[in-house]
């Protein structure tokens, strides 16, 4: 059975770049265009594998989601990688106190972000 | 240093309104139509994708093997084609075959036809020792006078059945020579077609070979061409997702937009500030307030960083 990430980003174009690389490579892919709206698909979702997230987005930003995530019942265990502009290493340390696992700055390249995702992704 | 006028500053704040308010809408509307023309790119560029994965995925099957199958199955099938035609041939050798071991049964009979003619022959010398036999017999019939005339009578009898076996030697002669003539022809004619079925037999043979090799090379040809083909076809797709994957200049672009309106709104709301209270902004809080929200590189750089490019994971 297909592992299943979900995409938290504002951008479609961005969300579709990405979904793209993960279902070429086999994942199943699920979107969302913010924080509330990462949450409301976590709450319908039985299990998600991983979770990519962007940081800067309107309505909740992604430090946040996934400050929310982290106390969610069932998917805190959901790895996190955080794919953002920003490259900062005090926005870093927000995202590593906040829960996620890895940081990657856009753009990314495809074999990058998959490398990542195959070494954190939850059986 | 002259102190702006009430007057003045008020129609300076109104219009520094009006152009903050004017480059926001412009930089708003900049930003949606970049936003709507990537996305119906990428939506083009994603059914270019899929067009391309019908092409390749199919060809491709249960992996790696699936030209290797072609190949195999092209070769099963010429093989096959091939058996046939050459079974087909074989039915032809078979016929011919039997007509030669039909022939070999009649061309002795022209032989046979030359022993019944020397035995025509014989009963015709028969026949002529017989007559000149009983020819010697009424001679010496005819000495002995009255009491050889019984004999006479036999040895005329003798002569008359004599010249008819001679008749009948003659006639027989005659049917034997003409029944050799017609075997003669028959046999020779049927040796010129059995020369030419033989012929044909060969050359249909290598006509099969020829149109066998035809056939091989057209579909070698077509399938070198479908695997060209496929390859393009995956170069294209390489290229296409290359591209798709350039696409997120936009998203950059979008957020250095995005805190250029902002800092449009916040820095035109200080300088009227300013302008009403006639105090300009500290120089250095007006360089953090136009600066805040800062996410890039090329925006801390104010402009003179090059593009990003894709960096280092960091795992935490």
């Amino acid at each position: 059975m297909a592992k299943t990430i979900l995409i938290v980003d504002d951008s479609s174009s961005l969300r579709t770049v990405v979904n793209l690389s993960l279902a070429r490579a086999g994942y199943e892919v699920l979107e969302a265009s913010d924080g509330v709206e990462g949450l409301a698909v976590l709450e319908r979702t039985s299990k998600v594998n991983l979770i990519i997230s962007d940081v800067n987005m309107p309505n909740m930003n992604g430090i946040e989601f996934v400050t929310k995530v982290k106390q969610h019942p069932r998917h805190k265990f959901a790895p996190v990688i955080m794919l953002t502009t920003e490259d900062q290493a005090a926005k870093k340390d927000l995202g590593r106190a906040a829960g996620a696992k890895a940081w990657i700055v856009k753009p990314f390249n495809p074999p990058q972000l998959l490398d990542a995702v195959s070494k954190l992704i939850l059986p | 240093m002259p102190v702006l006028a009430a007057d003045m500053a008020a129609q300076l704040q109104a219009r520094l309104a009006e152009a903050a308010e004017l480059w926001s809408a412009h930089l708003g509307t900049a930003q949606q139509q970049m936003q709507e023309a990537t996305a119906t790119l990428l939506a083009g560029f994603r059914e270019i994708l899929a067009e391309l994965d019908r092409i390749i995925l199919p060809a491709q099957g249960a992996g790696a093997q699936a030209s290797a199958a072609d190949v195999d199955r092209r070769t099963a099938t010429l093989a096959h084609a091939e058996q046939r035609l050459r079974g087909l041939m074989a039915a032809f050798a078979g016929f011919l075959e039997t007509r030669d071991q039909m022939l070999s049964t009649v061309r002795p009979l022209s032989v046979a036809s030359a022993s019944l003619a020397q035995m025509a022959e014989d009963v015709r010398n028969l026949a002529r020792q017989t007559n000149l036999l009983s020819l010697n017999a009424a001679i010496e019939a005819a000495r002995a006078g009255a009491s050889g005339r019984g004999f006479a009578v036999v040895a005329s009898e003798v002569r008359r059945l004599s010249n008819e076996s001679g008749e009948t030697g003659k006639r027989i002669t005659d049917q034997v020579e003409q029944f050799a003539t017609q075997v003669t022809l028959a046999v020779s004619q049927a040796d010129a077609n059995a020369q030419r079925d033989t012929q044909a037999v060969q050359a249909s043979e290598q006509t099969v070979t020829q149109v066998i090799g035809e056939v091989d090379a057209t579909l070698c040809g077509l399938n070198a061409r479908a695997e060209e083909l496929r390859a393009r076809s995956e170069t294209i797709r390489g290229q296409v997702e290359a591209l798709m994957v350039a696409f997120q200049f936009q998203d950059r672009v979008t957020q250095i937009l995005a805190q250029v309106r902002d800092s449009i709104a916040t820095g035109s709301a200080r300088l009227q500030d300013a302008l009403a209270t006639g105090q300009a902004p500290d120089a250095a809080a007006w360089s953090q307030l136009i600066r805040a929200g800062y996410t890039t590189a090329e925006q801390r750089s104010d402009g003179s960083a090059a593009p990003a490019s894709a960096s280092d994971t960091t795992f935490f």
